[in-house]
């Protein structure tokens, strides 16, 4: 918990979530293999780093809004992670206001990155 | 129902798909259609984020009847088809082809968006398209272009790659622009498909933005590619019509609807002779009349 960056007025509060894989979501697709990051911390958006880390996914969050949104935020990013198959990972989120749509959209770009993708995205398939 | 192809568009509103805290208010400002752009707004090692920012947005956010349209990267790009991929699955009404500068360029895309409506269970034709006209190439294949395919709703001159091909510049005149816009017009009416004018980038120049949408409106250009949403209202106040334009058109509608019951084709109205073609001038005047909530009668 603490001021991070000298331009915000608002404090932005960190909290750390550990969730361990249930077997529903064993035995899918997408793999967190390599550290990738995508988006920004403008206004309206979130910055999501993920990197690989074994046998549980470790979500952590930095958000002005943590105590409003925060476990909806969470939520968001655990529905994501499970629709695209990710059982493990360290994923962290830089919340900067933005939408449910705008948070999933920057966790699955940050998994196809990491997990090194390079085909045909399936677009309404495991991307929902 | 209106034909989506022939729907008003007064104004495009660019966004830049890469930032989601743009997209998500786009709403607010009242364009006609947004364009989502994937292409020059999006740097090369973004283009992939854009694209799912882009999905997510087409299939979550509520933008109020405005028309979604999607600028792809060129066709000289690796990323035009997974462009096509995602702004079918997300639902887009169009796409836009930027640089075209033939109607083989329309067609390769108009084969990819088959692929892509039937991988995504759309309905085939419901993807729309649009040509950006960027060179002089472009400008003098306009009518193969605007004929090119039944998905083309319009063309859109793209100013800044087109001047710098004939090397001039801007100029307040537009007479750098004039044979361009001309060619462009006179191809897209030939061909029944709409025509769209370039953006006008100094944003601190409203007065020379006004001038500009004055002259596109008296060319006959159905909107303009508007870059801020402050030049959203000033494109729909040029083009609302007056009061007297539209007591004229509803008059104009009114008799020859009378006139056609009677059996009747060509007549005169006030001195002036009358027949079908005016009907869609008149019908023009009404639904921009109606659009800027000036009108709320019959026709």
């Amino acid at each position: 918990m603490g001021k991070i960056g000298r331009l915000n007025i608002e404090p932005i509060y960190t909290q750390i979530f550990y969730r361990r894989p249930t077997t529903m979501e064993t035995g899918e697709r997408m793999e967190i293999i390599n550290e990738a990051e995508v988006g920004t911390i403008e206004s309206g958006d979130a910055k999501v780093t993920v990197a690989p880390l074994g046998g549980e996914i470790v979500f952590e969050l930095q958000s002005s809004v943590i105590n409003q949104y925060g476990r909806q935020i969470r939520r968001v990013v655990m529905e994501t992670l499970r629709g695209l198959g990710v059982t493990s990972g360290r994923v962290s989120v830089v919340d900067r206001g933005a939408l449910d749509c705008a948070i999933k959209a920057r966790v699955e770009c940050a998994v196809f990155r990491s997990s090194g993708f390079d085909g045909r995205i399936p677009w309404g398939g495991e991307v929902k | 129902m209106t034909d989506p192809k022939k729907r008003l568009r007064r104004t495009m509103l660019f966004l830049n798909a890469q930032r989601p805290g743009l997209m998500k208010d786009a709403y607010i400002y009242g364009a006609d259609s947004v364009m989502f752009d994937l292409e020059d707004a999006v740097s090369e090692n973004q283009k992939d984020a854009a694209r799912f920012s882009l999905y997510n947005s087409l299939r979550t956010l509520d933008y109020g009847g405005a028309e979604r349209i999607v600028r792809i990267n060129g066709l000289d790009s690796p990323h035009w088809e997974e462009d096509v991929r995602a702004t079918v699955a997300g639902g887009a009404e169009g796409i836009r082809i930027p640089k075209c500068e033939r109607a083989s360029d329309v067609k390769s895309v108009e084969l990819a968006i088959d692929s892509a409506e039937r991988e995504f269970g759309r309905d085939a034709g419901s993807t729309l398209l649009m040509a950006a006209i960027e060179s002089p190439r472009g400008v003098l294949n306009a009518l193969e272009i605007c004929e090119s395919s039944p998905r083309l709703f319009g063309v859109a001159l793209s100013g800044g790659d087109y001047r710098s091909a004939m090397q001039t510049k801007y100029h307040p005149s537009g007479v750098e622009m004039l044979s361009a816009r001309g060619n462009l017009l006179i191809a897209a009416r030939a061909s029944g498909v709409q025509c769209f004018d370039t953006v006008f980038t100094d944003l601190s120049d409203m007065e020379g933005f006004r001038a500009e949408v004055i002259l596109d409106k008296e060319m006959g250009f159905d909107g303009k590619s508007i870059i801020n949403p402050r030049q959203i209202p000033i494109v729909h106040e040029i083009y609302a019509p007056t009061e007297r334009e539209i007591m004229e058109a509803e008059r104009v509608a009114r008799s020859l609807r009378e006139n056609a019951d009677e059996g009747v084709g060509v007549f005169l109205l006030d001195g002036k002779m009358l027949d079908a073609a005016f009907l869609r001038g008149a019908k023009r005047t009404l639904a921009l009349a109606k659009a800027s909530g000036l009108y709320d009668g019959e026709f």
